[in-house]
């Protein structure tokens, strides 16, 4: 008869514990060092300059840390509570005793769990003891601690168990928990890189699978931020125990994934086959997938690896150091069929690194080709359909009856003037039959055109300007045309403009900083505080009237162009907030506020804004070239 | 305990490694299982023991499957022939798990067995040598009091003395307990003097399962010698054949009785029924299954 399933045993859960405990020991040091101590350095080397008197900042910034501790110490107690599965011998030792494998699975599992949760708790209990009668911390700052260590353990020990489960490997299975960790970070990235090298104009908005990498999706959505306030006194301070700390929802959520991901592996390895010990996979069914995503993922991988080692840029040059040139690559067919090459090497290397660790063999090579040829097909196919443009993704231009408006990204709104639309498009168009010029160029100005159209879709696309060399004419060239776009009035309008409505009570704060030649020609700088009214009063009598008539604001990016002659030495700083609607209320300009900034050069032209600031202000206003030849005067007498 | 097993099938990587094996233990039996290196003895061990889930057939202990079965492994005891002990633990250490897991673990008799083995409980067990590693592998075994045995070339490494101490408690168990034992072999010598009972595998079959006794009785070796012109009668069953000058040595399928009036009735010179050892039923049983001992001339 079968006994009832339980999911424990003490017997066996007492013998890794009498067998690992240097595992959690060590942890549970780091996270003395972590919390406790970092806090008490922190108050000990802050407290002469202290503002205000909580460490809560420390206190969330170890919490963060705790991605990377968790990341590392999920894999460690996976290791040891699963090892048993990796070698023949005990593999086979521990599935002749009389225990069930769901008991064998939990007890393994929560021997590896709660040791780890409880040294969390454990840190953040001593560290209440030693900092919260103080005042030093707040509950608030602790607990939250707390939920991101028990959040990012839960999240990647879960995963880490899965891991273990899918590999039969000691050796492999930390590659495999990396790697499974940072896969759709590193294959999207690469994906899009490989697309942006043959696709001309490719442009893709921001990452969408990051998520599904815990390690980069945990980062990117845990924040803290200090909430700062104008005090009674007009001081600009922070508040005591003011911290915001976003992203623990996020962290919640992989938790659930890494307790859904356990019961995955529960469900597994009561399946699991006890003969796949030592074997690099251990679901027979997963072989195939595990060959042919090595393959492609290797192709993507090195594609980028060696594309950015010639070339520069992409992925890999922002992970590690290549010594790729960063001048550009090549283009048109040969482009295409260098990364086609790649590709196809890269899907190789990958196939039969992965048939090898399959089969524990190097002899792999006879008879396996079929699935490599299927790789290369695809990836061929895919290619080819990018390289001969079969979407038509590369000559596509809008028309201008299609465009509800259009966004350049040197201007912060929305274009809908007809004559902005149709100059967009004629520069768009002009790119496309140039393509010749800003084909393989790895560096430049990037222009991003982003057209909304009327039907409901949008229509981006990417492209890098060359630049043009010292001492060279401008005229006639892409990055002439661009500059122009740039600096028509209603791109001027937009960047000149603010969402937050210019009024006193919404000014943070304003100057116009100039810079001028000194008595002993040096270059100096000084800014003139404006008050708020007078700052309404510039944006409102100078600023817009020339913003609207677009003569302020100008953005140069020729090397011929008219900065030297047309640029002010000043420039005007704008910084609004909204503040709360309860005057009393010391939070009114929370740095979490809506807020808005403005920061322009004044040009020759800018009429209106030239006129308000000689009549207000007693500085000299030069042209950037008077100022250079004043300079140069002193310099050579 | 009693081991039925039937049309049992595993595949390793498509390997068939048991291939509708069956095999059938009474309770209280010492079962001796042979065959040729790759027979497929220890995967049908493994699959005694619980490690291995079979494709398909049925392995039950007492009308009860082994797989996922606690109630029935806490009352089997497995011996591998490669035994695998926690890196630093001592027998203490293993006897304790021993103790918390298996429900019939006798301290008393666990206590007498140290004296038999002689060994130091507290030292690391990687640190024994082979031999003092199996018999604390059997000091462990024997003291949960297990209702079977199943032992895979147990006592490699064993001096000679010790082998014969430990088949005397393990016999000992079967005689007063009624324990049953499996247990696989390449030593026919060893198997020949504990065993009652007899399977052969071969390619993941059961080639021949019977008492050892019925084995021995179900074929001959015979040596005799004949005048000039004499012959073997018609319709024998000759599993191997030699001869030296006039002298021939023949190993027969038949009863010793039957075979011998047979050759009688042929009047040789000479005839001695000469009674086969295991090892010589295991050659020529797998000899008649395609495994022909060859004459190797170097």
């Amino acid at each position: 008869m079968k006994s009832r399933i339980s999911f424990f045993n003490a017997a066996v859960s007492r013998n890794y514990l009498r067998r690992f405990w240097p595992l959690w020991i060590i942890y549970f040091v780091l996270l003395l060092l972590m919390l406790p101590g970092t806090v008490s350095t922190w108050i000990q080397n802050s407290a002469p300059y202290m503002l205000f008197d909580t460490a809560d900042l420390p206190v969330y910034r170890s919490g963060i840390a705790t991605v990377y501790l968790s990341f590392f110490t999920g894999i460690a107690a996976a290791m040891a509570m699963f090892h048993y599965l990796y070698q023949t011998r005990s593999c086979g030792m521990m599935n002749t005793l009389p225990i069930r494998r769901e008991t064998m699975f939990g007890t393994a599992f929560l021997t590896g769990l709660v040791p780890l949760l409880a040294a969390d708790v454990l840190a953040a209990g001593i560290t209440a003891l030693l900092y919260l009668p103080g005042g030093q911390v707040t509950a608030l700052a602790l607990g939250k601690w707390l939920l991101m260590a028990v959040f990012t353990n839960l999240a990647f020990y879960g995963f880490a168990v899965l891991c273990a489960v899918l590999t039969g490997s000691l050796l492999v299975l930390p590659a495999v928990y990396v790697v499974l960790n940072l896969t759709a970070f590193v294959a999207e990235n690469c994906a899009r890189d490989i697309l942006c090298y043959v696709v001309y104009g490719m442009a893709l908005r921001g990452a969408y699978l990051s998520f599904l990498s815990p390690p980069v999706g945990m980062l990117n959505s845990l924040n803290v931020s200090n909430v700062t306030a104008l005090t009674q006194e007009g001081v600009y301070e922070p508040i005591r125990g003011a911290y915001t700390l976003s992203g623990l929802g996020a962290l919640a959520a992989y938790a659930a994934a890494g307790l859904a991901l356990s019961a995955a592996a529960l469900l597994l390895y009561r399946r699991r086959q006890m003969e796949t010990a030592t074997d690099v996979v251990a679901i027979p069914v997963l072989k195939p997938v595990f060959k042919y995503c090595l393959s492609v993922g290797t192709a993507l991988v090195l594609t980028n690896l060696i594309y950015a080692w010639f070339f520069g840029g992409g992925l890999m040059s922002r992970i590690v150091y290549l010594p790729g040139s960063a001048g550009g690559s090549l283009a048109g067919r040969a482009n295409a069929l260098l990364v086609l090459a790649l590709l196809l090497i890269g899907a190789l290397v990958g196939y039969f690194a992965a048939e090898m660790l399959i089969q524990k063999t190097v002899r792999v090579f006879r008879g396996k080709w079929k699935g490599l040829f299927a790789v290369w097909a695809v990836l061929a196919a895919l290619l080819l359909l990018c390289e001969f443009d079969v979407t038509g993704y590369e000559t596509r231009v809008p028309e201008p009856g299609e465009v509800r408006s259009v966004h350049l990204n040197m201007a912060r709104d929305e274009l809908t003037e007809p004559e902005s639309v149709e100059a967009v498009l004629r520069f768009h168009r002009e790119l496309i039959d140039r393509r010749g010029e800003c084909e393989g160029q790895m560096t430049g100005y990037t222009a991003i055109l982003e057209y909304e159209l009327l039907d409901g879709g949008t229509l981006r696309r990417s492209y890098a300007i060359p630049v043009i060399p010292d001492g060279e004419s401008a005229e006639g060239t892409l990055l002439r045309q661009l500059e122009e776009l740039i600096n028509m009035p209603e791109v001027i309008l937009s960047r000149a403009s603010l969402t937050t409505p210019v009024t006193e009570e919404n000014v943070f704060s304003a100057s116009v900083y100039y810079n001028y030649v000194d008595a002993n020609g040096n270059w100096q700088g000084s800014s003139y505080m404006l008050s708020r009214a007078e700052a309404v009063e510039l944006y409102e009598q100078g600023i817009l009237p020339d913003a609207r008539a677009g003569r302020i604001a100008y953005n140069w990016i020729t090397p011929d162009s008219a900065y030297y002659d047309r640029t002010t030495n000043c420039e005007i700083n704008l910084e609004l907030r909204l503040p709360s609607e309860d005057p009393e209320n010391l939070n009114r300009y929370a740095t979490r506020a809506p807020w808005d900034s403005l920061y322009i050069t004044v040009s020759t032209d800018s009429e209106n804004t030239l006129r308000w600031l000689r009549g207000h202000t007693d500085f000299e206003i030069h042209t950037q070239r008077e100022l250079e030849e004043l300079a140069d005067r002193f310099a050579f007498g | 305990m009693m081991i039925e097993v039937k049309n049992l099938v595993k595949s390793f990587d498509g390997f068939r490694a048991l291939d509708g094996l069956s095999l059938t233990v009474p309770k209280g039996a010492v079962y001796g299982l042979v065959g040729p290196n790759g027979a497929g003895k220890s995967t049908l061990i493994r699959h005694l023991a619980g490690i291995y889930r079979q494709d398909s057939g049925e392995v039950m202990v007492d009308g009860e499957p082994v797989f996922e079965n606690p109630a029935v492994k806490r009352r089997i005891a497995y011996i591998p022939d490669d035994i695998f002990y926690y890196t630093q633990a001592s027998i203490h250490d293993m006897m304790n798990l021993a103790r918390s897991l298996y429900p019939d673990f006798d301290a008393e008799r666990s206590r007498k067995l140290g004296e038999l083995f002689r060994l130091d409980e507290r030292r690391p067990i990687r640190k024994l040598s082979k031999g003092m590693q199996k018999q604390a592998a059997f000091w462990i075994a024997l003291s949960q009091r297990p209702e079977l045995v199943v032992l895979d070339e147990p006592v490699d490494g064993l001096d000679p003395v010790m082998r014969r101490q430990v088949w005397s408690v393990l016999l000992a168990d079967v005689e007063e307990n009624g324990t049953t034992v499996l247990v696989s072999s390449h030593n026919l010598r060893e198997l020949e003097d504990v065993c009652d009972h007899v399977g052969i595998m071969n390619h993941g079959r059961m080639l021949i399962e019977r008492g050892l006794s019925e084995l021995q009785e179900n074929l001959v070796k015979i040596q005799l010698a004949y005048p000039d012109g004499g012959m073997l009668p018609e319709g024998l069953e000759i599993l191997h054949r030699s001869a030296t000058g006039r002298l021939q040595q023949l190993i027969l399928r038949g009863k010793a009785e039957e075979l011998s009036a047979k050759l009688a009735a042929t009047q040789p010179l000479f005839m001695d029924l000469v009674p086969l050892t295991l090892e010589e039923i295991f050659i020529y049983e797998l000899g008649g299954a395609g495994h022909e001992v060859a004459d190797i001339v170097l």
